[in-house]
């Protein structure tokens, strides 16, 4: 059994089943005028098909590779999880702190994560921010967002 | 006659465009980001396009066009010098250089292997390009022939070659393609303008943005993965002696660059196929002809003459189903079809009487452009190697610090910075899965062409399918399609009986 294709597989029939409830309440018109719903419908169709070949697969499967936890083995898959963490924060924070601001705190994150010391990483995520500041905002004029402190 | 007199005013038309300070200036910037992005292993030229992308909204069109498709060129000659220099490619076009062309670096011949890489590169990426310029106005004009029906039959031949040439299991790449499919129809309904599985959030009404799915996908999703196995650079202790490839080189290396220019030429036009896929052909070739085929892998020239022609040849003429039939062939064309149309430039039969300026000034850009990498790469290796010694703590924060930038200032909104991040968590778990990100794209970018086609064909028939069969250029596209839909078919039953076990 190879529980990842099964994780895998259920994950995308539960998605297939939402399309296809979704599709019929767009509505899928007649062949002569296909409505909204029309080709969520056959796409929602084929995917809870290809899904179901997958999740047969996964349970008929003798695979090695069986378990979840086998995919992250020798690796640091907690790294991935606080940079994508510490993006949705910085996202959040972005409108509120203003860009300067922010950008220096995901950077000393960012950088501690790849075990920059302190002491480099603050004085390097504020060269960054900085840098990516004057070169987006005032050269190309994109308008970061300034936020409580203006900048 | 006509076409080559056509043709002929259309180069002298690209060139008094491309001759303009600005558009070199952003031709060289294109060439030299690219080249940069090439030799950084982990971030490709779809992330580096993404990420380019807001910054050319400042742009004229052709500018930007011009500067994105200097990166998409650009990547295919920095590739090769990450995989000749430390063994590590600097994206996937350049995998299959690494077998020789890092043997002959270590056999001191690291010199020779970059100097047949660029000048491989050169000579096959102007091959595609004359291709290109004969090719597409041809097949322009027999294009606006073109009705729903063929464009859809074609756009279904595309899909099923993404499918069919997918590197890893069947299932998993039909799987991204329908959601691919799935995620092209959030948004505003094309046709009555209702609105579809937007949940009322309002950022959604225009549908997910090309650049903060491919950003994610490919870029944030590059560095998750990148960032589990941090490694601090290779220290590269090469000696260059001489650039230029010794006259034994050349008698050994000609056919072998002539070979894979031809492979790249038809692998580009393939839809679904592309650099990537022309190397490892050109490779295989290369096995397969050779009189000692155990030399490739130790060190051979031809193992990195023809696969460096190759990808370069398939770059150049990628740019044929995009600019005449609208069809992007590959991810990375799919990106800059994005950027094309937030330029408001529709690329397709078009685009040549339409925007004939364009048409022409890109073709000619990328003369330029080449010339430009050739003559600026080859003094440029010392500088290269230097930026490979960056360690990777340092480079993929400042990356995702670009994707996080580049996702905002495409609508000044936070919203698509979650766009990408969303799509960045999602590709790094579909890479642990085993699931190939380029269906998902190709089928994302396709898959508005293809409902509409697919509706108005439905809408002029009645609602009979008997429309698809009844054209012939739709009819032709339609087997195609059935006969690879067959034969991949056949090929998974053939590996399942030959391992039982690992046919998914």
């Amino acid at each position: 059994m190879d529980r990842n294709a099964i994780i895998s597989g259920s994950f995308w029939l539960c998605t297939a089943i939402a399309v296809l409830f979704a599709s019929l309440r767009l509505g899928l018109g007649p062949y002569n005028n296909p409505g909204p719903g029309f080709l969520a419908f056959w796409s929602g169709l084929l995917l809870a098909g290809l899904s179901g070949a997958l999740l047969w697969s996964g349970v008929h499967s003798k695979s090695k590779t069986a378990r979840l936890i086998d995919l992250w083995q020798d690796r640091k898959g907690s790294i991935p999880l606080t940079a994508a963490s510490t993006l949705v924060l910085y996202g959040l924070v972005l409108p509120k702190l203003g860009y300067l601001a922010a950008t220096c705190g995901l950077m000393v994150i960012l950088f501690s994560v790849g075990k920059i010391k302190l002491p480099m990483a603050i004085p390097g995520a504020l060269l960054a921010s900085l840098f990516t500041f004057v070169l987006f905002d005032w050269f190309l004029k994109m308008p970061l967002p300034r936020g409580i402190f203006g900048f | 006659m006509d076409i080559f007199i056509n043709n002929f005013n259309g180069l002298i038309n690209g060139f008094s465009v491309v001759f303009q300070p600005d558009q070199l200036l952003f031709i060289f910037i294109g060439c030299f980001l690219g080249t940069l992005v090439g030799v950084l292993p982990g971030i490709g030229p779809v992330g580096a396009i993404s990420i380019l992308l807001p910054i050319t909204f400042q742009m004229s069109p052709t500018g930007a066009i011009v500067m994105l498709a200097g990166v998409y060129y650009g990547v295919m000659y920095g590739g090769s010098t990450a995989s000749i220099l430390v063994n590590v490619p600097g994206e996937a076009a350049s995998v299959v250089t690494c077998l020789d062309g890092y043997q002959m670096a270590r056999q001191g011949r690291a010199g020779p292997a970059l100097g047949i890489a660029a000048i491989g590169s050169f000579l096959a990426g102007t091959v595609g390009l004359i291709g290109l310029q004969l090719i597409a106005t041809p097949l322009a004009n027999v294009a606006l022939e073109f009705g729903p029906p063929e464009y859809f039959a074609i756009i279904l031949v595309g899909f099923t070659f993404i499918i069919y040439l997918t590197r890893g299991s069947l299932i998993k790449a039909g799987i991204m393609a329908c959601a691919g499919l799935i995620l092209s129809q959030v948004g505003l309904d094309p046709i009555t303008s209702e609105q579809r599985m937007t949940f009322g959030i309002l950022n959604l009404f225009e549908g997910i943005g090309v650049a903060p799915l491919a950003m994610g996908l490919f870029g944030v999703a590059e560095v998750f993965t990148n960032l589990e196995t941090l490694h601090n650079g290779e220290q590269i202790r090469v000696k260059i002696r001489t650039l230029i490839p010794s006259r034994w080189d050349w008698v050994r290396a000609r056919w072998a660059m002539l070979r894979g220019t031809l492979v790249g030429f038809f692998m580009g036009i393939l839809p679904g196929g592309g650099p990537v896929l022309s190397t490892f052909i050109a490779y295989g070739l290369e096995k397969r002809i050779a009189q000692n085929p155990e030399r490739l892998g130790k060190g051979a020239i031809e193992g990195v003459a023809s696969p460096e022609a190759a990808n370069n040849a398939a770059a150049s003429t990628s740019f044929i189903p995009l600019m005449t039939l609208g069809i992007p062939p590959n991810v990375v064309l799919a990106v800059l079809f994005g950027a094309f149309l937030i330029h408001g430039i529709t690329p397709g039969p078009l685009m040549l009487k339409e925007n004939p300026d364009m048409f022409w000034g890109i073709i000619c850009s990328m003369y330029v452009g080449n010339v430009m990498l050739l003559v600026l790469n080859l003094p440029m290796i010392p500088l290269w190697v230097q930026v490979l010694k960056i360690p990777g703590r340092i480079l993929y924060p400042l990356i995702l610090l670009f994707c996080v930038i580049g996702a905002y200032g495409i609508n000044n909104s936070v919203f698509d910075v979650y766009v990408m991040i969303v799509f960045g968590m999602a590709g790094y778990l579909f890479r642990k899965f085993g699931y190939e990100g380029a269906p998902l794209i190709l089928a994302f970018v396709l898959g508005p062409l293809f409902e509409v086609n697919l509706r108005r064909s439905l809408l002029m028939s009645g609602g009979s399918f008997a429309i698809f069969f009844t054209h012939p250029i739709a009819l032709g596209a339609i087997i195609i399609a059935a006969a690879l839909v067959l034969l991949s078919v056949y090929q998974m039953y053939r590996k399942r009986y030959a391992n039982r076990n690992q046919i998914f």
